[in-house]
């Protein structure tokens, strides 16, 4: 049982960086505004088109 | 269709015919393959299944001689056990060399391939140990030895072929129940010797592996059985799994169309500004 | 047991030694000796050979190569739809785990020094032949599009990159279903039909589950859908495999991962598409719940796989089946 567990560690290990990495990688690029959704079309599409309007603010993002 | 298919087996492919009605079950198959080939021990135990001792195919066993005790009569013979009647069916097991060789098939490094004998060998300097031959044999034959970390299997004596030698087992077999030769002149010897054992009172023998018409294209190492063959540990109606691969491939490419839309169509629809879709 | 009922205690309801029956107490102990040669198998031993392949490797690898595919595809979309969070959560998930799909493929083979001789050769034959070279060109594009993309240099290439990378992904994603099926391990083999789409949805559920995870709740629309789309697609998949196949299913219809990868991938996609909208913690776990269903949901394919291998009834039976049907068909005509 033991030897099982030890088995599947690095398969765990593995997800385990993906997901840590993958939600660090999200945290590196400025913030979008959480808000958008609930702010209509307008908001939203600005969000989109964050790759060249960056929204420097972060102070409405929960998480 | 088997990929393997078109290839048409060389002229003068050779075999071995396995008449299991002549079987004694001596082992000595198994212990000529093993000097021969420096096959690794594959386990000195006690099974209890009869007399045999190795259990089935695989990477350090390339014959196997399988014992079977039914409660049967052997043709006309009286079993001098009693009133019980008795029969021991033991039949010398070993690699088919299919005609299609769903093995050699999926082998990703071309270290599975085909001889000028028409026989199927890995290349142990070649193979990486991916293992995915093991499963694609539907007789349980190859393995992967735990030793050299590779696939091994029956080679039919490749080295000695090429001496102008028979195989050490058809060689070293008392009574010729491993008969080594031309396949085809095999197949002509086994219907005349099934004709003889039917005329004997055996109606249940049968050749196995014969039939080019099968789902392997037949089988460069085929039997003469007394008894169905699962009885013995084999397939009944063997199919090389690659015979379906064309319409895996096109159920692959209709999935992978299928998640390239899905996925589109996800982001699409919230896409362009004015779309009805909400992120 | 065959131990008498006689006691040391002498309490009332025991016998005394004199009136013991020789016999009486017990019954005959299951005898654990070798099976009888039953009339469909050799002493109950399987027909084929067990697969070699590890768990943790290979069913492992199913997972992280889908996630890694899907992931790609969603990533390509993100990023033409102005998604740059979600592009890039994508973008870096699909490289962890197209790194962990190497170690898990390269640690199993019996001789890990000899990777490369899979590039000797191209084989259509081969499932595994034809997986190594889409991994070969995947990969570098995959690479590329992350580095790209968090590096901030050849914005270009690494667009290039990306769209590439999303175009080979779900090949990637979708090939190892034809890698298991192309095997005579009977309960793979027969799902050949349904297998390459429940493998698409489960690597989609996957991708979105990470992108929800990961990327901003503003930015994951298309994630929650494509979660929500790949668990509806591989539960229909699963569903119809198990009614297909019959009897062989019965390894399938018997594994608890499987309905548990099955539960948790429906429930981590109701949950996105809901509460996941609004709650980022509500995503997160949705996220969470995707990707572990969809990782019990291929651990549970595989073992199946390997039930089924390990019974000679799987094998012999349908084959039995095969010859009985084509001999009436035979008689009829």
């Amino acid at each position: 049982m033991k030897r099982q567990v030890i088995e599947y560690l690095p398969f765990l290990g593995i997800v385990i960086v993906i997901v840590t990495t993958s939600w660090l990688a999200g945290r590196s690029l400025p913030q979008v505004r959480a808000s958008a959704t609930r702010q209509g079309r307008r908001g939203s599409a600005c969000a989109r088109r964050g790759s060249r309007v960056r929204t420097p603010r972060r102070a409405c993002c929960p998480s | 269709m088997a990929f393997d298919m078109d290839e048409k087996p060389a002229e003068g492919r050779v075999g071995f015919f396995t008449d299991t009605s002549i079987c004694i079950g001596c082992k000595a198959c198994e212990v000529a393959c093993k000097e021969w080939n420096a096959v690794p021990e594959d386990g000195l135990t006690f099974t209890g299944w009869s007399y045999d001792n190795t259990v089935g195919l695989g990477a350090d066993t390339w014959r196997h001689v399988a014992f079977v005790e039914q409660r049967r009569p052997l043709g006309h013979q009286e079993p001098g056990v009693g009133d019980m009647d008795f029969r021991w069916l033991m039949a010398s097991d070993v690699c088919k060399h299919c005609t299609h060789a769903a093995c050699l098939d999926v082998c990703p490094t071309g270290s599975l391939f085909r001889t000028e004998y028409g026989t199927v060998v890995v290349q142990e300097d070649v193979c990486n140990g991916c293992g995915y031959c093991v499963p694609a044999c539907p007789f349980g034959v190859i393995g992967k030895r735990e030793s050299s970390g590779t696939a091994a299997k029956c080679t039919m004596c490749y080295d000695r072929l090429g001496a102008g030698q028979e195989p050490a087992c058809a060689t070293t077999c008392p009574t010729d129940s491993i008969q080594f030769g031309d396949l085809e002149e095999l197949r002509e010897r086994a219907a005349r010797r099934l004709e003889q054992v039917h005329a004997a009172g055996m109606s249940s023998a049968r050749l196995y592996g014969h039939d080019s018409g099968d789902g392997v294209g037949g089988t460069g190492a085929f039997f003469l059985l007394l008894d169905e063959p699962e009885v013995y540990g084999l397939p009944p109606d063997p199919v090389v799994t690659t015979r379906d691969l064309p319409s895996m491939w096109r159920h692959v490419g209709l999935a992978a169309l299928g998640l390239l839309a899905g996925v589109a169509a996800t982001a699409w629809r919230a896409g362009p500004p004015g779309g009805r879709g909400r992120s | 047991m065959s131990q008498t009922d006689v006691r040391l205690d002498g309490s009332a309801e025991v016998r005394t030694e004199r009136e013991a029956t020789p016999g009486s107490a017990g019954h005959r102990r299951e005898r654990p000796a070798a099976p009888r040669p039953s009339a469909d198998s050799y002493y109950g031993r399987p027909v084929l050979n067990e697969p070699t392949w590890q768990a943790a490797d290979i069913a492992g690898y199913l997972f992280l190569g889908g996630l890694a595919g899907a992931s790609s595809t969603l990533a390509a979309a993100a990023e033409l739809t102005g998604r740059p969070h979600l592009a890039r959560v994508a973008k870096v998930g699909a490289l962890g785990a197209l790194g962990g799909s190497l170690y898990a493929l390269i640690h199993d083979l019996g001789r890990p020094d000899r990777f490369v001789n899979m590039l000797r050769v191209f084989k259509v034959t081969s499932p595994m032949s034809v997986g190594t070279w889409i991994l070969t060109a995947y990969g570098p594009q995959a690479g590329c599009a992350a580095a790209a993309d968090v590096s901030g240099l050849a914005p270009r290439l690494g667009r290039a990159a990306t769209l590439g990378a999303g175009l080979a992904g779900p090949a990637v994603a979708t090939y190892t279903a034809a890698l298991i099926c192309d095997t005579a391990v009977p309960a793979w083999h027969e799902g050949f039909r349904e297998m390459p789409f429940l493998f698409a949805g489960s690597a989609t559920a996957a991708a979105g589950g990470l992108g929800m995870l990961a990327a901003p709740l503003a930015e994951a629309g298309p994630a929650r859908r494509a979660a929500l789309l790949g668990a509806a697609v591989e539960c229909v998949a699963a569903t119809r495999m198990e009614r297909r196949l019959g009897p062989l299913a019965e390894p399938l219809k018997r594994s608890s991962l499987l309905r548990v990868g099955e539960a948790l991938s429906l429930l981590g996609a109701l949950a996105g598409i809901t509460a996941g909208r609004r709650s980022r913690i509500a995503a997160m776990a949705a996220g969470a719940a995707l990707l572990a269903g969809s990782a019990c949901t291929r651990f549970g394919i595989f073992r199946a796989g390997m039930e089924s291998a390990n019974d000679p009834k799987y094998t012999v039976q349908p084959q039995r089946r095969r010859l009985a049907k084509a001999q009436a068909e035979a008689d009829l005509t």
